[in-house]
């Protein structure tokens, strides 16, 4: 949603390229952090901060196939590009079916890596807003007691006020005041809006 | 009457005199028998003598009654009484006498017979007591006195008279030379009527010049003097010598015997009994003809006759008489003697005027000599007999002595023991007090003492005696096993009377008994359990015995084989063979199978053949052969017999063809065995080895080490263990080795042996060293072949700095393009090292690949070429590829940096091995590197079966970069030209024509 918020993370052994790197994309103006090595990256990375990362494939210590496997782990959404060099197509294969965004072999054109990282980065300001919706609704959905949530459950089902009353053995006068609660406490100005709540928050975590 | 005395004094053992009475008896029998059938009242005769006890004279002359009276028609019962001598002599015959005899015989007598004056004397005065009618009838020698028999009635009687004057005329007649006949005569009745008689012949030899000398009133010893006296030329006559002056009387054989000892010369007498003993002769009267002519009187007188009607008989029966042996014994000349004489012992003259006489003597002779014969010939016989029985007797006293077996003679309830022999005590141990008392049973070992009892017992009631067996304790307390054997001894009534027997010691006989019962067990016991078959033959091959495992061998019973001939358990060859073996060897004793052994066929009762192996022994006993065969059936020992050597076989090729040096050795070091290879890595013959142990063979600074393994191998702290070290070959040289060693056990688990596998590790040494001094080059080449590897990073090293100059120019345009020319000189200048940075990678590899220096030297291509192949022979094999070598020999060597060199080879024989792989073929790679020398240049040629260059590659082939395989990059090649064109050479390739590709370069010759 918002690019500015979002950081490229720059991971290369060689500092020439991401001196480079750095600049280029400061040309553009993104912001970026660089880190010479994948140890490096993962000891300053929070773990939930947005953006993207370039990341090269071929490097002492950890390789760039490592550090994807760590972040994996670690269920960190970054979006990975990696560069690689001349013979390194099967790791790059390998990259992909682990679900890297893409791949660029080196040399590359300059405008193709801009291209693919603003691709990742709005994949994943989307992923993040969504993310954020969702955590949002699952809040409000625990202030609910266990009869309005009883009540939200057939609501969002399409279940009318007298059928809901006849199901749960209350009045339909009581059907209506927790309504009222739900509709309240999930500020929901609509049942639409409460239905599509539910869906996001059933949706799978990603 | 003389062969009867000359019987008597032959026979004077008791035996025979019993004879001859008994013939006596015979002879006088009749005689008895008709004296008892008679009227014996009526002639009962009394005949008395005076002498007190019948002297010579009286017993002829009542021999001489007697044997008239035996003759007489009627027979006449004697009665014979002897008047003490002694008693008349000293004083009247007592009344007494007379009563006695009257009270003895009260029936009176017929007629009273006294045979000398003396006894006459006594009937006339006592007639009366006795026998007062009987009519007496006498003979005497004294003359009658006249009116001597006046007023005595019924008396009548032979009258005799001495005849000395009649014998010293028979002297003078003999011995004409004789000056002086001494006379004897005694204070007897006889003697003293004598002298009288004497006095008329002494005058009337006087007048011939003859001396007769009247020796009389002498004391006997008085009489021996005078006798000692008398001249040479005398002649004694023995007239009487019974009564000495002193009155000592003796009898007739008495005086004789006194006068004939104390003179020898010739001696008459005037009484015929006096002759033959030692008397030469004389004139005698017979008593027997005087004793005849009483009995006739008085047979007259019992006939009837008054005695007073019978006239005295006058007797004048006088004889000369000699005896021959004292006519011979004094010489006297046989023709002096008158013709009429009588001479005694000289049979013919004795026995001519007696024929019948004679006849019947010699009958008598010869029937007494038969006899005496027969009993001289018993006695001999006897006596032989008594001297055999003794000798025997002796013997078998010795024999007992000697005798092995104990001998006993018991009494008949075997309760005493009357003799033992030596043997008997030294058996049994009994002692002198133990024989003989009943001691002995005391001896009898406890456990038999019942069986002995019982034994004994039963003898005594049925006298049947048994043969027992028992023991006896000794003194020493040591028991002997004794065999008793008796007979028994009996009475005429058949009683037993005692036991005679033997002891015979048969302990040693039980020991071996038991001995050999056992030893029959235990062979018995080894026969059967034996697992091999036994079969005893006899010289005739018939089996003797057929053990168990035999049965089962041959599949027969025992009782199917016993005594039938061995040859059933034959196969025919053997069978007939069996014969002549045995047959020879009984003949000429040359032994073939006994005392070894040998395998042949066996026949088993289904007919099969079976192998065995047989060993035959001899036994000799008693001369008797027999053969003992013990036989093993061998059939499964042959299978694996056969089996065993086809291994044994197969084991020493292995051994001997093994490429390893292998021996074994003893724990101490002596070495048993070693195959060739050994022999030839030590220089050593086998026979030299054997001699040698394993230290000696090892270098000295091995030593502590093999001693150490050695030791831990005998306490089986180590099974195996390999070792380095060296061995000092027979030439001195030393021989570097890797050992590998094994124990072997023995039986019982023990370490036993040592197997050494020994690998000569002086080629390996040498190629390990040769790897030392080609470490440094082959690293250098192994660099290179990594360099391919590394051409990924490489390229990465070149990709840095080109995309980093990619980028920094991109920002720079677009930093132009925003019109931030600040920031540009920067941008550039970073542009710029980089580009310089890629240079500098560029330079780094080409540097690489170079080699700053070259090292330059001469090689020969086939060396280098053959350490670079063992290099890549791993890879090729791995991948199924034949590497194949055709070198030419005698290579020129090259002028060049052999690291390089190598580094080329390398290449290309990768690039194929590579390209085989990728494209890989059913029938298998094949590389062929072949090396050549052409016209002052060697020329490498690699050419492999793989799938060759791509047509559109073939142009770019040499150019960096270009390259077909996955992790190539493609600087193989262009490094590789680069290098042979550095040493003036020329690297070219070619597709093959079939399939493949060939790269070839050369190299200028020195």
């Amino acid at each position: 949603m918002d690019n500015t918020q979002q950081t490229i993370y720059i991971v290369d052994d060689d500092e020439a390229v991401l001196d480079a790197l750095a600049l280029l994309i400061d040309t553009v103006g993104l912001r970026c952090q660089t880190f010479a090595s994948a140890l490096a990256f993962l000891a300053a990375y929070d773990g939930v901060s947005g953006g993207c990362l370039v990341l090269d494939i071929r490097m002492p210590g950890m390789s760039g196939l490592e550090l994807q496997e760590k972040l994996i782990e670690k269920h960190v959404l970054l979006p990975i590009i990696f560069i690689t060099g001349h013979g390194d197509i099967p790791m790059a294969v390998e990259a992909m079916r682990n679900g890297a965004h893409d791949f660029i072999r080196k040399p590359f054109r300059e405008q193709e890596l801009l291209d693919r990282i603003n691709e990742a980065l709005a994949m994943e300001s989307g992923i993040r807003h969504q993310q954020y919706e969702r955590s949002a609704i699952m809040i409000k959905l625990k202030t609910l007691t266990e009869r309005e949530h009883e009540v939200f459950q057939r609501i969002t089902a399409g279940e009318a006020n007298k059928v809901i009353a006849i199901e749960l053995n209350i009045s339909d006068r009581t059907v209506e005041v927790h309504r009222a609660h739900v509709m309240k406490k999930m500020a929901a100005k609509s049942l639409a809006q409460l239905v599509r709540m539910k869906l996001i928050a059933e949706l799978a975590p990603v | 009457m003389n062969f009867s005395s000359a019987v008597l004094a032959i026979t004077t053992r008791s035996s025979l005199r019993a004879l001859c009475l008994l013939l006596l008896c015979l002879l006088c029998s009749s005689h008895s028998y008709a004296r008892e059938q008679a009227n014996l009242a009526s002639r009962d005769v009394l005949i008395l003598s005076s002498t007190q006890f019948p002297s010579e004279w009286t017993k002829q002359t009542i021999a001489g009654i007697q044997a008239e009276f035996d003759v007489a028609p009627r027979p006449v019962r004697p009665v014979y009484e002897y008047l003490d001598r002694s008693m008349f002599l000293n004083r009247t015959p007592a009344p007494e006498l007379a009563q006695a005899v009257k009270r003895k015989y009260q029936h009176g007598f017929a007629l009273l017979i006294a045979t000398d004056g003396d006894a006459l004397q006594f009937l006339i005065q006592h007639r009366a007591e006795i026998a007062p009618r009987a009519p007496i009838v006498f003979c005497r020698v004294r003359k009658l006195g006249k009116g001597e028999l006046q007023g005595i009635s019924a008396i009548t009687g032979v009258v005799d008279y001495i005849p000395i004057k009649e014998t010293l005329e028979l002297i003078k007649s003999v011995h004409p030379d004789v000056s002086n006949i001494a006379v004897v005569l005694d204070s007897s009745t006889v003697g003293i009527q004598l002298r009288k008689e004497l006095q008329g012949a002494k005058r009337a030899a006087a007048k011939e010049g003859l001396t007769i000398t009247a020796l009389d009133d002498w004391t006997f010893t008085e009489l021996d003097a005078a006798l000692n006296k008398l001249p040479a030329e005398s002649v004694v006559v023995l007239a009487s010598a019974v009564l000495d002056s002193s009155g000592e009387l003796r009898s007739l054989d008495e005086s004789i015997e006194f006068v004939t000892s104390r003179t020898t010369l010739p001696i008459y007498t005037v009484w015929d009994m006096s002759i033959q003993q030692g008397v030469l002769g004389g004139v005698v009267e017979t008593a027997a003809a005087r004793g005849r002519n009483t009995a006739r009187l008085a047979l007259r007188v019992l006939g009837g006759e008054s005695a007073d009607n019978i006239p005295l008989f006058l007797l004048n029966s006088h004889i000369p008489m000699f005896d021959y042996v004292a006519l011979k014994q004094h010489n006297v000349d046989l023709q002096a003697i008158p013709s009429g004489a009588a001479i005694l012992n000289k049979p013919p003259e004795y026995y001519q005027p007696n024929m019948l006489l004679v006849w019947l003597g010699s009958l008598l002779f010869v029937s007494q000599a038969a006899i005496i014969w027969s009993l001289i010939y018993n006695i001999r016989k006897r006596q032989r007999t008594e001297t055999e029985l003794r000798h025997s007797e002796q013997r078998y006293r010795t024999l007992t002595k000697l005798a092995p077996v104990g001998i006993f003679h018991a009494s008949a309830d075997a309760a005493t023991l009357h003799y033992v022999n030596d043997a008997f005590r030294s058996i049994t141990g009994l002692g002198e007090q133990d024989v003989i008392s009943e001691h002995w049973f005391a001896h009898v070992h406890p456990e038999d003492r019942s069986k002995v009892e019982q034994s004994v017992e039963k003898m005594r009631q049925t006298q049947v005696i048994e043969r027992s067996e028992q023991r006896f304790v000794r003194a020493d307390g040591s028991s002997a096993w004794i065999v008793a054997d008796a007979a028994a001894e009996y009475d005429d009534n058949g009683n037993m009377t005692g036991l005679i027997g033997t002891l015979t010691d048969i302990s040693e006989l039980k020991q071996i008994q038991a001995e050999l019962q056992r030893q029959q067990a235990y062979d018995a016991a080894v026969m059967n359990t034996a697992a091999e078959g036994i079969i005893i033959i006899d010289e005739h091959s018939t089996v003797v015995s057929f053990n168990r495992a035999a049965e089962n061998m041959f599949g027969y019973a025992a009782e199917e084989v016993i005594g039938n001939n061995l040859t059933m358990l034959m196969p025919s060859p053997y069978c007939d063979e069996h014969a002549k073996y045995v047959e020879r060897y009984l003949q000429t004793g040359e032994k073939r199978v006994i005392g070894t052994g040998r395998e042949i066929s066996g026949l088993h009762k289904n007919g099969e053949q079976f192998p065995m192996y047989l060993a035959l022994s001899e036994v000799n006993v008693n001369g008797e052969r027999s053969f003992t065969g013990i036989m093993r059936d061998v059939t499964k020992v042959k299978a694996v017999q056969e089996e065993l050597l086809l291994k044994n076989e197969q084991l020493e090729v292995l051994v001997n063809q093994a490429p390893l040096g292998i021996a074994s050795f003893r724990l101490s070091g002596e070495i048993l065995q070693a195959n060739r290879v050994f022999c030839e890595m030590t220089g050593y013959s086998l026979e030299e080895l054997e001699q040698l142990s394993m230290l000696e063979l090892s270098h000295p600074k091995d030593w502590k080490e093999i001693m150490q393994f050695t030791q831990a191998a005998a306490q089986g702290e180590i099974l195996h263990y390999r070792r380095r070290g060296r061995y000092i070959k027979k030439n001195g040289d030393e021989l570097q080795v890797e050992i590998f060693n094994a124990v072997t056990h023995d039986e019982w688990g023990r370490p036993h042996l040592l197997i050494a596998q020994v690998m000569d590790l002086t080629e390996q040494m040498l190629a390990e060293q040769m790897n030392q001094v080609n470490q440094e080059r082959l690293a250098q080449v192994g660099r290179l072949s990594v360099l391919g590897e590394m051409s990924a990073g490489i390229a990465h090293e070149i990709n840095q700095p080109l995309t980093a100059i990619s980028v920094y120019a991109d920002s720079g345009m677009r930093l132009l393009q925003a019109g931030k020319l600040e920031r540009l000189p920067d941008v550039l200048e970073k542009l710029a090292a980089q580009a310089r940075r890629a240079g500098g990678v560029i330079e780094r590899v080409q540097r690489l690949a170079r080699r700053q220096v070259p090292a330059r030297e001469t090689a020969d291509c086939n060396v280098l070429l053959s350490e670079v192949c063992k290099i890549i022979e791993k890879d090729a094999n791995m991948s199924n590829i034949e590497l194949t070598l055709d070198l030419q020999e005698n290579l020129p060597q090259v002028y060049c940096d052999a690291i390089q060199i190598q580094q080329v080879m390398l290449n290309l024989l990768r690039n194929s091995v590579d390209a085989i792989r990728q494209n890989p073929q059913s029938s298998g790679g094949e590389i062929t590197v072949v090396t050549e020398c052409f016209d002052q240049e060697v020329e490498v040629i690699v050419s492999d079966n793989g799938p060759g260059v791509d047509v559109e590659l073939i142009g770019a082939l040499f150019e960096p970069f270009a390259t077909t395989k996955i992790k190539g990059i493609g600087l193989g090649l262009p490094i590789s030209r680069a290098i042979i064109e550095a040493h003036d050479g020329e690297l070219r390739f070619s597709n093959n024509v079939d399939a493949g590709a060939t790269f070839c370069f050369t190299l200028p010759t020195i």
